[in-house]
């Protein structure tokens, strides 16, 4: 019988090969465009996030408390409508500005390429706590909310900083350099 | 060239494989919640007063004259594009099938407002004026197309082990 830890390993060498087996991966011009695609429409979101919820709106972060209640409502993971409603409204003011400084730096860094890997990643996980806090809420389907996970991901993975962005001219620096994995 | 090309890593691999389940798990999605919840005609209406694709307006009435046919059509068209991403079938064709159709729907759906006259507070569908999430159904698709994303754990894999010179396989997976 094996445990549980064996399964989990060949199950992970499993998807390793695969992915593996299926080269050679079509990764030319035209996957290139997209991947830089990718990240400007993630830039964009985040941009147009921070627009539409600063400090200096009236009310102050606009939506953000108003949907946060939405999402205490519907929201199905267990201890999620707690969180919100004894942790994150009462802290309304700190949680806006740190929604409003990532989202206004996703969107910079992100536009201009700069550090792509490390910031997609950035972005996937900022997605990723957006789309569980969303989860159940009305006109919020799933498939609206995993493109905040999967793009990001696309133009970390796909290093789309190298194309037309800041990285390609940072990556003759970088190279041989501990942080040459960020871009 | 060598720029633009895109560092062809396991990662890089496993998001395109993403891209191609959101691709797919979206139109089943569509088709799911219509026959649950029947918003067609609401769809048809709505676009149809607000849309700025000219011309939208008499297609909409059109296909609102014959709503049992157009939402079977559209149904199969979208099962089947749905399906084939989700296994990964034929995935360059699929996907780039799957852009062409979202395609349709974003310019359509581009200019309407998510709220406004005639839209219902309880439609299900996040519309209009919102790029960022009309663009992802377009650029997903594009993506799986472009990276043949059915050979990584698709049909798609056994379809180029079975017959590796098959030129249909080759051409459109």
């Amino acid at each position: 019988m094996r445990s549980w830890r064996e399964w989990a390993l060949a199950a992970g060498r499993r998807v390793r090969d695969q992915l593996d087996a299926a080269s050679p991966l079509q990764a030319g011009v035209g996957v290139a465009v997209l991947v830089v695609a990718a990240r400007l429409v993630v830039a964009y979101t985040w941009f147009w996030g921070a627009k539409t919820k600063h400090p200096w709106l009236d009310p102050p972060f606009g939506w953000l408390g108003g949907w946060l209640e939405v999402e205490a409502q519907y929201n199905p993971i267990p201890g999620y409508p707690w969180l919100v409603e004894n942790v994150l409204l009462p802290n309304l003011t700190f949680l806006g500005w740190t929604a409003f400084v990532v989202e206004s730096y996703l969107a910079v860094v992100l536009v201009l390429g700069i550090l792509t890997r490390l910031n997609g990643w950035v972005a996937t996980l900022w997605g990723l706590q957006i789309s569980l806090g969303n989860l159940g809420a009305p006109r919020e389907p799933i498939w609206s909310l995993l493109p905040m996970v999967v793009l990001p991901l696309l133009a970390a993975e796909g290093r789309a900083g190298r194309i037309w962005g800041i990285d390609a001219w940072l990556r003759e620096k970088a190279a041989g350099r501990w942080w040459s994995w960020m871009l | 060239m060598d720029a633009l090309n895109v560092v062809p890593t396991r990662g890089f691999a496993a998001a395109a494989v993403l891209a191609r389940f959101t691709a797919g798990l979206t139109w089943m999605w569509m088709v799911a919640t219509r026959i649950r919840d029947d918003w067609l005609a609401d769809a048809l209406r709505i676009t149809g007063r607000h849309s700025s694709v000219p011309g939208w307006d008499r297609m909409a009435d059109w296909l609102l004259a014959h709503e049992a046919g157009a939402g079977l059509v559209l149904g199969i068209i979208e099962v089947t594009l749905g399906l084939a991403l989700l296994f990964g079938i034929l995935t360059r064709w699929s996907g780039w099938a799957t852009t062409a159709y979202a395609a349709l729907w974003v310019a359509v759906f581009w200019a309407v407002p998510k709220a406004g006259p005639g839209i219902p507070e309880s439609f299900p569908v996040p519309i209009g004026g919102w790029p960022w999430l009309l663009l992802p159904l377009v650029l997903l698709p594009a993506v799986a197309a472009a990276t043949r994303a059915g050979r990584w754990g698709g049909v798609d894999a056994a379809l180029r082990r079975w017959w590796p010179r098959n030129r249909i396989v080759e051409s459109s997976t």
